[in-house]
């Protein structure tokens, strides 16, 4: 009897004229850089905390006295609408934080064009703990010198007593293109593009030791909380809608205010 | 004030880096196989690691290209029913894929024709097995089903097949 599989290897069209030769490694390095300038959920260290984010702001702009240049929009009173962005000029590099991570995006960006900077700012939605940080960063420069994220005040604990707000560090003259991901309040049901850490303060989970817990366990914590549930199981993190009470837990991701993934195990 | 160290290379992209040399031939291969028009797959190569970039933690720590050709297979399927959207991320790919290739060996019309007569889901069991060379632990990965299932699967698609070859003259199968 004929072999079916060699049969079917004859129609295959690759086999003569294999695609991959057409394929430049420029290509390939352009569409890889492409990929991964697109943002993505990033998990960030436990140590990551609540931004509050009102009070955040009012902290920092009773610290940047040092402010070299707030620009405000022209045609407003300043007052009305204060500045989202603060640029501070320390040597060779420019400070710029985010002071209102609320703020109307079209603001940023009108802030950074006039700054003479090709910088896009973006917001995202996301889990509590993680509202008002920076998230994730992408652009093209060829200048060696990037855009550095990081908090400010840099001894920020993130803390209602000690709150935090996004900063970049600029270097001066930067010609490069860059989107900065800032993390904004999720509308109800809006899907998180990046979470923090689901034990955080504001998160489902916050403060249960949920790890290596049951299934029941869990969802009954949730539960109490307004959350539903999804599941990855096993190693291969297969997507199911339902999971027996019995299996354990391993690990936690915030997916929307009412709803996060669980990856289960059999016990 | 120049005392600002880059920051450490981000695992993840070391990891998407690594999966991403890896696959990236056999992806597009899986593409190319499946349409008739070779700059098509370009668009779904590029969503096919988009999702795989998005969805990092769900990539498998052991065998990923079973687990890439699933995501594939879906991204194809959407295709299929119109709903792929075309990626500028995409342009240098679609460019390169129509520049002129040696023309592929033409495949017997009725072999083609044979194949065309199974159902879509007996063709694809069948070329993950032949074109991708996939053994059943990594069909069932594919195709998002127990290895059992896949098992039987591809043995019910190779019966339905050789039948009709059986049932076709001499010339189809040459």
């Amino acid at each position: 009897m004929t072999n079916s599989l060699d049969f079917i290897r004859t129609l295959d069209q690759t086999a003569t004229a294999d695609p991959a030769t057409q394929v430049t490694p420029e290509t390939r390095a352009d569409l890889l850089r492409s990929i991964t300038a697109t943002p993505m959920p990033l998990k960030r260290p436990v140590r990551r905390r609540l931004v509050p984010v009102l009070a955040a702001a009012a902290a920092v702009a009773a610290i940047t006295a040092l402010v070299v240049h707030v620009p405000g929009d022209n045609n407003q009173p300043p007052q009305a609408l204060g500045a989202a962005l603060s640029f501070t000029t320390e040597g060779d590099v420019m400070k710029v934080r985010v002071l209102d991570p609320e703020a109307d995006v079209a603001r940023y960006n009108k802030e950074f064009q006039q700054q003479g900077l090709n910088i896009t700012l973006r917001l995202q939605p996301v889990s509590p703990s993680i509202v008002g940080q920076d998230i994730a960063m992408s652009g093209n420069s060829d200048d060696p010198e990037q855009i550095i994220p990081g908090r400010y005040p840099k001894d920020c604990k993130g803390t209602p007593a000690s709150p935090c707000v996004p900063e970049f560090t600029v270097p001066l003259g930067f010609r490069g293109q860059a989107d900065l991901y800032v993390g904004r309040t999720a509308k109800p049901g809006e899907a998180y593009s990046s979470a923090g850490d689901i034990t955080g303060p504001g998160e489902a989970l916050e403060g249960v030791d949920f790890k290596g817990r049951t299934v029941g366990y869990v969802l009954g914590r949730l539960a109490e909380r307004g959350f539903s549930a999804e599941y990855r199981v096993g190693a291969k993190s297969e997507q199911s809608a339902s999971a027996p009470p019995s299996w354990v837990v391993q690990d936690a991701v915030p997916s929307s205010d009412h709803h996060v993934i669980l990856f289960v195990e059999t016990p | 004030m120049r005392v600002i160290e880059p920051p450490p290379p981000d695992p993840r992209l070391v990891r998407f880096e690594e999966l991403f040399t890896c696959h990236h031939d056999d992806v597009l291969r899986y593409f190319v196989r499946r349409l008739d028009i070779r700059a098509d797959a370009a668009d779904l190569v590029a969503e096919t690691f988009l999702v795989a970039w998005r969805r990092l933690d769900d990539v498998p720590k052991g065998e990923i290209l079973p687990w890439l050709y699933g995501v594939a297979r879906r991204v194809l399927s959407n295709h299929r029913r119109g709903e792929s959207r075309r990626h500028g991320l995409a342009d240098r790919l679609r460019d390169d894929l129509r520049t002129a290739v040696p023309a592929p060996e033409p495949v017997s019309v009725e072999a083609a024709e044979v194949f065309q007569q199974l159902s879509d889901t007996d063709r694809e069991v069948l070329s993950l097995a032949a074109w991708e060379g996939l053994d059943t632990t990594q069909l069932a990965a594919a195709l998002g089903c127990s290895r059992n299932a896949a098992m039987v699967r591809l043995h019910r698609a190779r019966r339905r097949l050789e039948r009709l070859l059986d049932n076709t003259p001499a010339g189809a199968k040459s």
